[in-house]
């Protein structure tokens, strides 16, 4: 990789001074504005959130007043949710997202480390029809989905929501995964098996943390799509007992065809946010970064 | 194909019968999960459903009249040109926003990059019927914050509805669509520009080239493969949008005005139980789909190998 990239770096470069990456205030001023690009972008992407936090800690009384602000705060729906079987939702929805993620994961890895690494028959067919799986709107599906799942007759819908969400989100992980192997160096491996690495041994300690940020991205992308699919988990829980149902499907119904429970809604959805955020958080500190250019030279 | 591999790989053990061992796993979870749900559709796209059909009777087989009804029909064809032109947009404009703020959390310290994520992941996370919901919200006519901030610089927009005039409409949607995908370019593409070597950054930077120069012919041509999925599957899934366009409808639209390929299917399935046209349009977009993607997923094929 080195030996491809530096020539074509140098060879465009036209007459100019080698710029100076440090030149103090105009560097610290640049690093000002970026930092502050970054608060702006957060606040727009948090407005919608301002807007949910206020009316999850509105008191019921002052709900249809006219101040953006109310007098005070009242967290109670925070309380009061739980007693509405959120707890077994919660705990759905951990399953349905967890048990797909996983699913995914143990699928996708070793499919999309062969196609990177080998081209074979079948190869492009392969990686096409995992990609037309995406091309079919799930709202279309719904009537196929219902038929097949309800004829399995499995005790709980949660067995057929991991599969369901597997399958939507498999395609994605096999190209991204497909993606970062491609770009580790083949020769990496290579040289873990001259020094007496097993090839697995090879794909596991060296190919593997590479593709960390892959896989990392993979993990998330499939834990929240399956973490607020909507569609599936509605109908394939119809019949179940509330709390067998996942967070989207109970939050939903809080949304009335005549009246909508504001608080308890805003409320179950900040609350669904919690184990997002906290994936996000263990995770995050595991992507390993730019290790890979500099091992071969 | 052996023929095919790379020479230097040529001299590896071949182990026969793994290629198949490694990806079956993930054809079998494919068709479990979805083989009959397409198969369903296909089928369906051929049956024509009535009256009759509500109340039990089997659905006859008429052919392609579906497909024939449907390419005869001139709604159809706004409601194409409608979804391909959202399409456009919504991809156009979470890519370039999702690539630019990739780039940022590249650059800035890691606690800013942090509070960046999380508040892209709460983005992200956030259940859409709950998104939805604090969307129409806040574009509300009465009591939404829009308005009253647009109103108090001195704008006319008091009491303005923002969901009665399509055009007004598909650009709240547009904006709610790019909200809810751009945390995802994002995360995606910042993952791929962690595998930037800092070094080789250095080296070009030492032999004299520029930011831009380094951009474009380092950056660039390490985090293509990651954009090139990316964008493709922004426009598929773009394309197929339909959960928000329904939820916004619900706040209040013309139904026929406002219509995209999603909420097209959804009306003629679920709404007039014509499943054997709802699979058609299913199946067209199916084909539009590939029509639109073909020539770009082949050139990616061919760029790998």
């Amino acid at each position: 990789m080195t030996t491809l990239v530096t020539p074509t770096a140098t060879s465009r470069v036209v007459a100019r001074p080698p710029s100076s990456r440090r030149r103090g205030g105009a560097a610290s001023a640049k690093k000002l504005i970026l930092a502050l690009a970054a608060y702006i972008v957060a606040i727009l992407f948090l407005l919608p959130y301002l807007e949910m936090v206020v009316v999850a800690g509105r008191p019921a009384k002052e709900l249809l007043s006219r101040n953006f602000f109310p007098t005070h705060f009242d967290w109670s729906n925070f309380a009061t949710i739980w007693s509405t079987g959120f707890g077994g939702n919660l705990s759905t929805s951990l399953q349905v997202a967890g048990g797909a993620t996983i699913v995914v994961l143990v699928v996708a890895l070793p499919a999309a480390y062969y196609t990177a690494r080998h081209r074979f028959r079948g190869r492009a067919l392969f990686l096409l029809l995992v990609l037309a799986t995406q091309m079919f709107q799930p709202a279309a599906m719904l009537v196929g989905i219902q038929r097949e799942f309800l004829g399995f007759n499995l005790p709980s819908p949660t067995l057929s929501l991991i599969l369901i969400n597997a399958g939507f989100n498999l395609a994605f992980a096999v190209w991204i995964l497909n993606a970062f192997v491609s770009s580790i160096p083949v020769e990496l491996e290579e040289a873990a098996v001259v020094d007496g690495c097993t090839r697995i041994g090879a794909m596991m300690r060296i190919t593997l943390p590479l593709a960390m940020p892959g896989i990392v991205t993979a993990l998330i992308f499939t834990f929240i799509s399956a973490w607020n699919e909507f569609l599936v988990a509605l109908t394939l829980t119809l019949s179940a007992p509330d709390s067998a149902r996942p967070l989207t499907v109970a939050i939903n119904s809080y949304v009335g065809q005549y009246s909508i429970d504001w608080g308890h809604l805003f409320a179950g959805s900040l609350v669904a946010m919690v184990p997002v955020v906290i994936l996000f958080a263990v995770i995050e500190g595991r992507v390993v970064s730019g290790l890979t250019a500099g091992a071969i030279k | 194909m052996t023929a095919d591999l790379a020479p230097k790989r040529s001299g590896r053990r071949r182990i026969t019968g793994t290629p198949y061992a490694l990806i079956i796993p993930a054809v079998a979870v494919l068709v479990l999960a979805m083989g009959y749900p397409l198969v369903w559709q296909l089928i369906t796209s051929t049956q024509q459903f009535g009256l009759a059909q509500q109340f039990g009777q089997a659905a006859p087989f008429v052919g392609l009249q579906n497909y024939i009804t449907l390419a005869t029909d001139p709604y159809m064809w706004t409601v194409v040109a409608r979804s391909v032109l959202f399409c456009a947009a919504c991809a156009a404009i979470t890519m370039v926003i999702g690539t630019l703020l990739a780039l940022l959390m590249n650059v800035v310290a890691r606690w800013v990059r942090l509070l960046l994520q999380i508040t892209l992941l709460l983005a992200w996370a956030m259940p859409v019927v709950a998104a939805m919901t604090v969307w129409t919200w806040l574009f509300n006519l009465r009591s939404g914050v829009i308005n009253w901030m647009l109103t108090a610089i001195g704008l006319p927009f008091h009491g303005h509805n923002w969901l009665i005039e399509p055009l007004s409409f598909f650009g709240v949607a547009v904006i709610i669509v790019v909200w809810m995908s751009v945390p995802f370019v994002a995360f995606s593409i910042y993952a791929g520009l962690t595998q930037v070597s800092e070094e080789v950054m250095e080296a070009a930077s030492i032999d004299g080239a520029s930011a831009r120069q380094r951009f474009f012919s380092i950056t660039v041509p390490m985090i293509r493969p990651v954009i090139a999925i990316v964008l493709l599957l922004q426009v598929i899934w773009d394309l197929r949008v339909f959960t928000q366009i329904k939820l916004l409808q619900t706040a209040g639209s013309v139904k026929s005005e406002t219509n995209l390929l999603g909420t097209y299917i959804y009306q003629l399935g679920t709404g007039s139980s014509d499943f054997g046209l709802a699979s058609a349009v299913s199946v067209f977009v199916l084909a539009l789909t590939i029509v639109i993607s073909a020539f770009y997923v082949r050139s990616m094929l061919k760029e790998e190998s």
